[in-house]
């Protein structure tokens, strides 16, 4: 992995660019990215979420998260991925590759 | 405590699940005294919107008292034992759009913003108790709620004011308060507001507040035409003109102004 961050000040007083750039090749050659895609660790999308969870704490001094939220009575392959993918939003069927796609869009 | 939770389209129940804590520096737990159903919950009971989650916790037009702040709280701002409305959207006071003032554009609440720029075009801030896209906060039809951000969202109510003449500043107050202030209403205006539902009716307020002499309310149903005259407002039941434009035009010699 090689890679670099640089910090250049926005125009008229507007905070901080914050630019990163990271080389990294995961192992495992296409399929391997296709798969860690369809999980959500695609490496393009969780750079972008890293910036983000870093815009958030450098702004506001915490990581917004609903990790340890009350909630009532989740299904059976809710919980599963949850516990698989914390991170992951949770969501079963067809509406998780709805947004799936989504993400492969955006990464 | 007691919540009403989100089972599945068309399926709601009340369980009993552990009080909610403290998650972040500047959350803050409220006793809520007061919450309300809104129209647009109805979106997600009927599944018109998608990453609810078996279990998600309702509401998000709630109030009640502060019982538990955040190390990060600004004790000037928030402290134990204030009561206070909470506001549905959740801003961090700090962002890009936070200093303009425009909260519901919040870039900093709402983790799962990537879901939301998918289905919206773009994203706004956290919501309670409204998706997973607006990041999935635990709502208000509860007995205890979390509020993230706590010393900037909630509007601090003095005593003696009883809880249903304050709970709408939540969201329905402002939503219709929003909509006649689109509209440009100079004093002196006649306005014509077509629908008298709960909206509405705060639009109808509104409008008089922003300086309207006239407000003519538009709809079927008595009950609603009813609550609009209490209002201020004229009405007309449009089950029992012939064509509403030209009633409005024979009530105001054509000089509607919006």
């Amino acid at each position: 992995m090689d890679g670099y961050v640089k910090f250049r000040p926005a125009p008229a007083g507007r905070g901080t660019l914050v630019i990163a750039r990271v080389l990294y090749r995961p192992p495992g050659g296409a399929a391997a990215r296709a798969v860690a895609k369809m999980l959500g660790k695609d490496p393009k999308f969780m750079m972008r979420q890293d910036l983000r969870r870093f815009k958030a704490l450098i702004e506001t001094g915490e990581i917004p998260t609903i990790d340890g939220q009350t909630h009532g009575p989740r299904s059976v392959a809710t919980a599963a991925m949850r516990l698989a993918d914390p991170d992951r939003p949770i969501r079963g069927d067809a509406e998780m590759r709805e947004i799936l796609n989504a993400k492969r869009r955006i990464a | 405590m007691k919540a009403v939770c989100w089972m599945g389209v068309g399926k709601m129940s009340v369980e009993t699940l552990p009080d909610p804590e403290i998650l972040n520096r500047r959350d803050a737990i409220v006793r809520i005294t007061s919450t309300c159903i809104c129209g647009s919950d109805l979106h997600l009971y009927n599944g018109f919107i998608p990453t609810m989650e078996q279990g998600d916790i309702m509401g998000h037009e709630f109030m009640g008292e502060v019982v538990e702040v955040g190390a990060g709280v600004d004790r000037d701002k928030l402290k134990i034992g204030d009561r206070v409305v909470v506001r549905f959207t959740i801003a961090c006071g700090n962002c890009f759009f936070c200093k303009r003032e425009l909260w519901s554009c919040c870039d900093n609440s709402n983790p799962n913003y990537w879901m939301a720029e998918k289905l919206l075009g773009s994203s706004p801030s956290g919501l309670f108790g409204y998706t997973h896209m607006m990041d999935g906060y635990a709502g208000g039809q509860a007995q205890y709620g979390r509020v993230p951000f706590a010393d900037v969202g909630p509007l601090k109510i003095p005593e003696g004011i009883p809880d249903d003449k304050v709970v709408f500043l939540s969201d329905i107050f402002p939503t219709g308060y929003f909509g006649a202030l689109n509209v440009d209403i100079k004093p002196g205006d006649t306005v014509a507001i077509w629908g008298c539902g709960p909206v509405a009716q705060f639009a109808i307020r509104s409008a008089f507040m922003l300086g309207a002499e006239r407000v003519i309310a538009i709809d079927r149903f008595d009950y609603r035409l009813r609550l609009a005259e209490e209002g201020g407002a004229e009405t007309i039941n449009y089950e029992q003109v012939g064509d509403v434009v030209e009633t409005l035009k024979d009530m105001t010699g054509t000089r509607l102004m919006h």
